[in-house]
């Protein structure tokens, strides 16, 4: 594992310089909140050095999400890195079509089974509990629709530590800026 | 004969150390093996070849050396065989003998004349202890007899008086030295299968699982959960809360700054202050790996992360982020270091 103090040192900067950069006067608190938000997951992501397949999705699926929040991320990347995010695009909406398509034909061979109507057995329960529970870990981390078994546990991993640090910083900035303003 | 005799070894040798670098290097090692035998024993070819031919692989591993090969075959060519401990011979001859090769029957009925001389010389003048025993087989044709010699020859390497006995079980474990790393990676045990497929299923079961495992320490409180659908669910809840936490505290940095000018002194100060409560974390992260303190000082942490923070935006979330967490305390760097010490003396 990597040590979390430089990994915090590189967050807390690269987010500084998100905010810096998407520092202008906001009218409502949400839209204050979204702003900070998605500037503190492109940092965490970007903290990374795009290595992890999570922090790569994050920030591709940031930046196709809508026209505001592409704005926003624009604004955060900075110039520098706006080639990446278009080049992104096309292998998502593939991916997109292909995922459809392979429900699709779930689908089809489910209903064929369950007409077969064979009684479960204790060892299939758990394993549907368990591929239940992983497709839902599947949509909780960035990007974990592509991955494999193996994979999806590792980007796990990584992203537990790199949200732990997030947490820390995240928590650590606002209770300075609570007593800045008391 | 016996003039003759040293030109025969090398031929042999060379034969040996031809075959060591072709491709059929295990027939022809087995078929010189085969010959000397004969020799000696003047029992037929197909029993011989029937016995010896299978273990084709221990053979090529079992001789390193070509001077080792007239040890192996003036002594017991078809006993020489690196099938474990000396118990398993007759188990492995035994086994092996029911898969004729006609092939290799055929090459050795070719090659005969040359190789009884061999041998029988080398057989005589090496081993005179043997060769009582070797005359007494000579007698024996069948199949049955050639067994019961084997057991004799056996029971003598097993004693005693014989010196052959350590060079034996030398090459049985250099034997099986060689051959342990083919099944190094992926080993399976008794009952398992062992085709590809299911081997290289196993290994990916065991990587998920130890995956599974660094996951198990790195989330609280999933160590005494097992079964793979709790850990699971333990994970989802803890990556739940974690981005819960993140949106509570986006939300509460923006109800704090109106604007969302972080200036640079601030930020300054901020980073100061950042890592010295880094100095007082890392010495029980990093000294200290007991998984135990790291987990109680991770649950002291999520506690102060969850402080509560009178703002008045709250309402905007929901309540579930704190289900699991209680709040403890108000937030001061001074309990954290408290709590960060008395992690470490616990």
């Amino acid at each position: 594992m990597r040590p979390h103090s430089s990994l915090k040192q590189e967050f807390l900067k690269e987010w500084i310089k998100g905010l810096q950069r998407c520092s202008f006067p906001k009218k409502s608190i949400l839209e204050r909140k979204k702003a900070i938000k998605l500037s503190a997951d492109i940092a965490m992501a970007s903290a990374r050095n795009g290595t992890t397949c999570w922090s790569r999705a994050l920030i591709s699926s940031a930046a196709k999400d809508g026209s505001d929040n592409n704005h926003l991320v624009k604004q955060i990347l900075g110039p520098e890195s706006d080639r990446p995010a278009v080049e992104n695009k096309a292998p998502a909406r593939q991916a997109s079509v292909c995922k459809k398509i392979l429900k699709r034909s779930c689908r089809i061979r489910r209903r064929g089974r369950r007409k077969c109507g064979a009684a479960a057995a204790p060892s299939s329960i758990a394993k549907h509990l368990v591929k239940k529970r992983r497709q839902i870990l599947r949509s909780l981390i960035p990007g974990g629709e592509f991955m494999n078994e193996i994979c999806l546990i590792e980007e796990t991993l990584d992203y537990i530590t790199s949200l732990r640090v997030q947490v820390d910083v995240m928590r650590s900035l606002a209770t300075a800026s609570v007593r800045g303003t008391e | 004969m016996n003039r003759a005799l040293p030109e025969m070894l090398q031929w042999q040798q060379q034969q040996q150390q031809q075959s060591y670098f072709s491709e059929l290097s295990g027939v022809f090692r087995s078929q010189i093996s085969h010959l000397c035998f004969d020799g000696g024993f003047m029992s037929s070819d197909s029993v011989v070849t029937r016995e010896v031919k299978p273990d084709n692989n221990g053979l090529e591993t079992a001789w390193p050396e070509p001077g080792k090969l007239e040890m192996g075959s003036l002594g017991l060519g078809f006993e020489f065989e690196p099938c474990g401990p000396s118990y398993n011979m007759n188990y492995a001859i035994s086994g092996t003998s029911s898969c004729p090769p006609p092939a290799a029957a055929e090459l050795v009925t070719g090659k005969m004349g040359s190789a009884v001389g061999t041998g029988n010389e080398s057989f005589k003048k090496r081993k005179a202890d043997k060769l009582q025993n070797s005359k007494a087989a000579v007698e024996d044709d069948s199949m049955k007899k050639i067994k019961a010699y084997e057991e004799d020859g056996e029971s003598k390497i097993t004693g005693p008086s014989n010196s052959n006995k350590s060079k034996h079980k030398k090459e049985n474990s250099k034997a099986s030295e060689v051959q342990k790393p083919d099944y190094i990676h992926v080993r399976a045990r008794r009952g398992q299968a062992t085709d590809s497929h299911s081997l290289a299923e196993r290994v990916r079961r065991e990587k998920i699982s130890e995956r599974m495992k660094y996951l198990q320490d790195l989330v609280p409180g999933c160590n005494k959960i097992t079964g793979k659908a709790g850990m699971l669910d333990e994970i989802i809840n803890y990556v739940q809360s974690l981005q819960r936490q993140v949106e509570f505290l986006s939300m509460k940095l923006a109800a704090v700054n109106p604007r969302l000018d972080f200036n640079i002194d601030n930020l300054f100060t901020k980073v100061e202050e950042f890592p010295a409560v880094q100095v007082v974390a890392n010495p029980i992260h990093y000294l200290h790996f007991n998984p135990a303190q790291e987990v109680v000082s991770e649950t002291a942490l999520r506690r102060t992360i969850s402080a509560p923070v009178t703002i008045p935006d709250t309402s905007f979330l929901d309540s579930s982020c704190f289900a699991q967490i209680q709040p403890s305390a108000t937030w001061d760097d001074v309990e954290l270091q408290n709590l960060y010490n008395a992690g470490r003396f616990h």
